[in-house]
């Protein structure tokens, strides 16, 4: 949790009603389905779900890198006031490694074996800038050096198979970064790396965030990555955010029964339980989806509460306090449905 | 905040799970296995289907272009080539079928043997003799050994069945080292079963499929190996008609008779190239990741 | 990685002794009995009278046990004497160097032809698979595999050389007779080497790193030519050196129809005339070249590859 720098309140990039669908033989599978996100300068934005949710399908739509047989088909995706799904190929092309860039999970497969790594980044900056080698070669050191490689004049001339998976990524980063881009997306950085390297790398991205003054994207599954680095959070559940809150505000108070069961699965060391806790069901088959709220059919809050409405009608994203929006019949009033009479933790601020 | 119902996800855009049949089949294989299989019928057939003997000659009416009487015309001995076409395949057919078989049987075996022993003397061995079969140069030792012991059946099955076994044992050996490391087979392994019933039982019939498909692509390669064999006038033997033999005739008369070079050489082409498209297509059909649609 | 390298370089050398085992023994299994087939050549049949058949013998060697005439013939291929050929008495060595620089030259302009039409047809079929660009270039693989080379060779002659005259019909007497054998040969690797490409850019466009060069803002046509075809080289490298390998004996059929008097005709000549020096270190030389050639390509392999080197170094 940063204290250190204050995001401002200039919003960045936002997205609204996103929709990318996959075309296949089997059916259309909606992956991202209505997602809303917003992103202020220089805050480090959280995005955390369960394998398939659609996290990583949110950020390959924003640089529209999503590859047949996926098609963006609804939505707007605003950076700094442009509507990036409006843009030619070509002002895209301009806009990807230069104002917004991503790192990816896998960084030794994302490094091209055939070319120096310094080459690499040399490349991330000549597609964009008009800079001869041997300039860009030196920045590129540069950033060798920023992102914490020892020896960066000579790692330069490594090929991709001689660095290690927390190097590699450190590479990726400096490759991201070469342009200084407003947005860094990065899709579960550090998911592929030990526990140590992960925390370097989360470290590493923090500070260059305070450095640079850039927003980043932090797509993981893992709620302690959020909860060390990321400003705000946003949780996603089959292809929607279910719940958008400040760090803080999620984890001293979660709304959504999917959130609280999320933070409730993770095992606490000082404590002993019998049996750890589960969020009863499977994730839904994104081909099939049930009516209604998504998660409808795993909640134990609907059941609790004998809500019908869940089954019928899909909640919309609510804000609930400031820092605080919450997809959920449970704080939302439609009229017919009163809202459930919820015990005092369970109110909203 | 709104009240209104919000849009209820109606699935009118998913369709249903459609169970998409796990074996369905590619239009080339189809394509290929059909027209190769009315060839091989023609073949079969021909007595029913041709109205003249095809070596009998009839000087008199010689080189004549096609005809009402003589469907494809007739050749430089005034032999009806509609005929000789039907018959000429017969031959290098079953040739080319009886090699294949015995090279797919033989490569099998010792490509899994390889598998299984992966690593080991055995294996290293195998591959040596791969290796070594496979740089030596194959139509010339075909020729050597027609040569040598006389154009005829088994010679020939011998000229194809020399060398013509490596690609079958390189492929067994790389499918057969995949399987190995299939958990099935460590259960196998597990119930004790031993390592040579489990060759049997599990490693080859695994096998298979990609096998099969090769053959039908090496029978393409075969036939016309035959066919060039013939062409020389080392394959199948006048006066039993042959298509390769029929070409190298034509040749002489090209420019009177340009016809008479297309018939036994179309038939060749589209014979192979149908052998060859069932086969693409079964291994299409078989690993669908080499799929050319996404 | 170097051990690997080692087994196989040691190796070479007991598969080139295995094939001229074979080379050697060969007319003895085949019923042709060189003795007999070496006197017929030397000495009239007639004027074979025992005493002269037994000197004969004795000059030649040919009363030594099989082991050790094996070895001298070994011996006499290492310094380079290959021997006479039974029809012309021409010496083996001349014979069949003068074949193979001709096929040589042939088979390195069918190669580069093909290299030439087919990569960038595989790539372009890559780039969009299953749309109709690909589908038309699978139809001309699939074709340029299942045609004859007799049949294609004498169309061509038929064509360019008897109703256009534009190219002479046989021989090798300068650089126009080398276009049609050199077309007709470059058939069959055309559709490998293009199927081959296609097969491996395919694979390669899935890598992450494509995808990573597409997030720095790289053009689609950089991203195909600077990635993904540098990555498809290697397979597509080694393909290439082995089909040389393998038209050295391969061109019997071409060279044979168009006149040239290249290596495949030589050898072909001499299988008909039972010309036993001449096949038989014709043998051991096109094996043993191409024995050599993949050796040294599965070296090259392995030295490049950066996944066995990434397996290596990680240890």
């Amino acid at each position: 949790m940063t204290d250190i720098s204050n995001p401002s309140d200039e919003v960045l990039l936002e997205v609204n009603d996103l929709k990318t669908y996959f075309f296949s033989r089997e059916g259309v599978v909606k992956a991202v389905d209505g997602v809303d996100l917003t992103v202020r300068r220089g805050e480090i934005y959280g995005l955390v779900g369960e394998s398939g949710c659609g996290k990583s399908v949110t950020s390959l739509s924003i640089l529209r890198l999503v590859g047949r047989p996926g098609k963006i088909v609804g939505g707007t995706i605003k950076f700094q006031g442009r509507n990036l799904l409006d843009l030619s190929e070509t002002e895209m092309k301009a806009m990807r490694g230069n104002r917004i860039s991503m790192i990816f999970q896998q960084s030794l497969p994302s490094l091209d074996p055939v070319y120096k790594i310094g080459d690499q980044i040399v490349e991330a900056h000549q597609v964009h800038a008009k800079i001869d080698k041997k300039e860009a070669w030196n920045l590129a050191v540069e950033m060798l050096d920023l992102v914490g490689i020892p020896d960066p004049k000579r790692r330069a001339h490594c090929y991709p198979y001689e660095l290690s998976g927390g190097m590699a990524q450190r590479v990726m980063i400096a490759m991201a970064l070469t342009c200084e881009p407003a947005l860094l997306i990065a899709d579960e950085p550090t998911t592929a790396l030990d526990v140590t390297i992960e925390a370097q790398i989360l470290e590493l991205i923090s500070n260059l965030r305070t450095k640079l003054g850039m927003s980043v994207i932090l797509i993981t599954h893992n709620l302690g990555v959020v909860a060390e680095t990321a400003d705000r959070v946003a949780v996603m559940y089959a292809g929607r955010i279910v719940e958008e809150a400040s760090v803080l505000s999620l984890f001293a108070q979660p709304l959504h029964p999917y959130t609280q069961g999320l933070i409730d699965s993770i095992p606490v060391l000082n404590q002993t339980k019998a049996r750890l806790h589960i969020i009863p069901g499977v994730v839904p088959d994104c081909i099939n989806l049930p009516a209604g709220c998504k998660f409808g059919p795993r909640c134990e809050a609907r059941i609790k509460y004998n809500l019908t409405v869940c089954n019928q009608i899909e909640p919309h994203l609510i804000q609930v306090s400031p820092e605080h929006k919450v997809r959920c019949w449970l704080y939302e009033e439609s009229g017919q449905h009163q809202r459930p009479a919820l015990s005092s933790s369970e109110a909203p601020i | 905040m709104d009240v209104t119902a919000a849009t209820i996800e109606t699935p009118s855009e998913a369709q249903d799970l459609r169970h998409a049949p796990r074996f369905r089949w590619h239009p080339m294989a189809l394509f290929g296995l059909i027209t190769f299989g009315i060839i091989v019928l023609a073949s079969i057939f021909a007595p029913l289907i041709s109205h003249y003997d095809p070596i009998d000659q009839d000087l008199r009416s010689r080189l004549l272009f096609p005809s009402a009487e003589h469907i494809l015309g007739t050749d430089s001995m005034g032999r009806d080539v509609f005929s000789r076409i039907l018959y000429g395949g017969r031959q290098a057919l079953v040739i080319s079928f009886v090699s294949v078989l015995i090279n797919a049987a033989v490569g099998t075996v010792l490509g899994s043997i390889a598998a299984r022993r992966a690593g080991s003397m055995v294996d290293e061995i195998i591959m040596r003799m791969i290796d070594l079969f496979l740089a030596f140069p194959g139509l010339i030792v075909s020729l050597t050994v027609v040569v040598i012991l006389k154009p005829g059946f088994w010679p020939l099955v011998l000229a194809l069945t020399i060398t013509g076994w490596t690609p079958y044992a390189r492929l067994a050996r790389a499918v057969g080292l995949e399987i190995n490391l299939q958990t099935y087979i460590e259960a196998a392994a597990a119930t004790g079963e031993s390592g040579f019933l489990t060759m049997w039982k599990h490693v080859i019939p695994n096998t298979l499929g990609p096998i099969l498909a090769q053959v039908f692509l090496r029978f393409g390669h075969t036939l016309l190996t035959i066919a060039g064999l013939s062409y020389l006038g080392l394959g199948i033997q006048p006066p039993t008609p042959d298509w390769g033999a029929m070409l190298s005739e034509a040749q002489a008369f090209m420019v009177r008779v340009p016809t008479l070079i297309l018939s036994p050489g179309l038939t060749i082409f589209i014979t192979t190239l149908s052998v060859t498209m069932a086969g693409q297509g079964l291994m299409l059909m078989f690993d669908p990741q080499q799929a050319r649609t996404w | 990685m170097y051990a690997m390298m080692v087994r196989r370089l040691l190796i070479m050398p007991l598969l080139l002794a295995l094939v001229s085992l074979i080379a050697f023994l060969f007319p003895y299994v085949g019923g042709m009995d060189p003795t007999s087939a070496i006197l017929r050549s030397r000495i009239g049949e007639r004027e074979q009278t025992p005493e002269i058949v037994a000197a004969v013998k004795e000059e030649l060697g040919l009363d030594q046990p099989l082991g050790v005439q094996y070895l001298k013939w070994l011996g006499k291929i290492f310094t380079g004497d290959l021997g006479r050929s039974f029809i012309s008495q021409a010496p083996v060595g001349e014979i069949l160097f003068r074949g193979l620089k001709i096929t040589l030259v042939l088979a390195l302009v069918a190669i580069s032809f093909a290299v030439i039409v087919s990569i960038p047809m595989g790539v372009l079929s890559a780039i969009k698979p299953g749309k109709f660009f690909d589908n038309l270039i699978a139809i001309i693989t699939q074709t340029g595999v299942a045609i004859p080379e007799f049949w294609f060779a004498p169309v061509l002659i038929l064509v360019f050389a008897l109703k256009l005259n534009w190219l002479p019909s046989a021989g090798w007497r300068g650089p126009l007779f080398i276009i049609m054998p050199a077309l007709t040969l470059s058939l069959r690797p055309i559709a490998y080497f293009t199927r081959l490409t296609r097969e491996t850019m395919i694979e390669v466009l899935q890598k992450d790193f494509i995808r990573a060069a597409r997030a720095k803002g790289l053009s689609e046509s950089q991203v195909i030519w600077r990635h993904a075809v540098r990555n498809s080289l290697i397979p597509v490298i080694t393909m290439i050196t082995l089909w040389m390998a393998g038209l050295l004996g391969g061109s019997v059929i071409v060279e044979v129809i168009f006149g040239v008097p290249g290596i495949g005709r030589v050898m072909y000549e001499a299988v008909l005339a039972k010309d036993l020096p001449v096949v038989q270190a014709g043998v051991v030389l096109i094996t043993s070249l191409a024995i050599i050639v993949n050796t040294l390509t599965d070296l090259g392999y392995i030295a490049l590859n950066p996944a066995i080197r990434l397996e290596t170094s990680q240890k």
